[in-house]
């Protein structure tokens, strides 16, 4: 890149720092955005925190979006059969077996505490299913399986929270109010049993997204072949 | 100058320079590990702006998913160059 090029480019980007400061220096201290309009209706929303109130039942087609994003990423990579299958070179070793042993039942436990807290705290499914995932991968990590056997598990956990949230959502049509409204006094509820299968989904999408193969989400990693 | 001020200010600008040292690394482990410190250093950012599903979120999947899978990647990626120079001989 020529010299005048660069001084150019300098300048625009000073020019852009600038005008960011200068914006900055204007945004108020508390943020005024949607709070006024999800406040008053947070007492029939099903949850005391905003931010899961807006995600399941204000904006929940988005999130219903967001869930299918996930599924269609992981069938994409599944589908890909990456060969030679990326496994790390060497059987796990005691203390990672070990630590992952004392490690993962806690993160279960931690991942329901943060399913439970997401009604009034932060937390939520998409927390939920984050650490789950991290669980999975600890294991997958420390040569376990992560499903056992059945092929049928592996469908089930990955499409449940796509399917019961699409569920949900058609049984509200079927009650007569739009899709996904839920009806007054059922919003808890519906919330909640949509936050349970969609944090085992997202756990099993991510983790299985990682493992890159259906085969070794089920079985883990197997014997190594010596290189 | 108080002391939340000050955090707010390490914070901002130990992403800036973790950011630096990232995209100027040329070696490609180095450049993950900074991307997972940035997730967690970013991960308090987000708690600092009141903001904490998105910090909890961060911290899971933005530092430790995507850094396992970017660890994985680098394997893939060094495993292959391996056989292919092995393979290619002179040829480079």
């Amino acid at each position: 890149m020529s010299v005048g090029a660069r001084v150019a480019l300098v300048a625009l980007l000073g020019g852009l720092l600038a005008a960011l400061l200068w914006a900055l220096s204007h945004v108020p201290a508390r943020g005024v955005g949607l709070w006024g309009m999800v406040e008053p209706r947070l007492a029939t929303a099903g949850a005391e925190n905003a931010v899961t109130a807006v995600l399941l039942n204000f904006r929940g087609y988005d999130t219903l979006l967001e869930m299918v994003v996930l599924l269609l990423a992981l069938l994409s990579i599944w589908s890909l059969h990456v060969s030679p299958l990326v496994c790390p070179a060497e059987p796990a070793g005691h203390v990672l077996r070990f630590g992952a042993s004392l490690l993962v039942p806690l993160m279960i436990v931690v991942a329901g505490y943060l399913l439970w807290a997401g009604a009034a705290r932060a937390g939520g499914a998409f927390q939920s299913g984050a650490v789950i995932a991290s669980a999975g991968i600890l294991l997958l990590l420390a040569d376990s399986p992560v499903l056992g056997g059945h092929a049928l598990a592996v469908r089930v956990g990955i499409t449940l929270g796509v399917v019961v949230f699409l569920g949900v959502g058609l049984a509200c049509l079927m009650a007569g109010y739009r899709f996904l409204e839920y009806p007054s006094g059922l919003a808890k509820s519906a919330i909640i049993l949509i936050e349970m299968t969609a944090a085992v989904s997202i756990g099993l999408v991510l983790a299985g997204a990682f493992a890159a193969s259906r085969r070794v989400l089920m079985r883990g990693y197997g014997p190594r072949e010596e290189a | 100058m108080s002391a939340s001020l000050l955090f707010d200010l390490l914070v901002a600008g130990g992403l800036i320079v973790l950011v630096g040292l990232l995209l100027s690394t040329p070696n490609r482990f180095k450049a993950i590990v900074l991307f997972i410190c940035t997730g967690v250093l970013m991960s308090l950012a987000w708690v600092r702006l009141d903001a904490p599903d998105i910090a909890l979120v961060e911290a899971a999947i933005g530092a430790g998913l995507t850094g396992a899978l970017l660890l994985d990647t680098l394997g893939h990626i060094e495993s292959r160059e391996e056989s292919s120079t092995t393979d290619g001989g002179g040829a480079g």
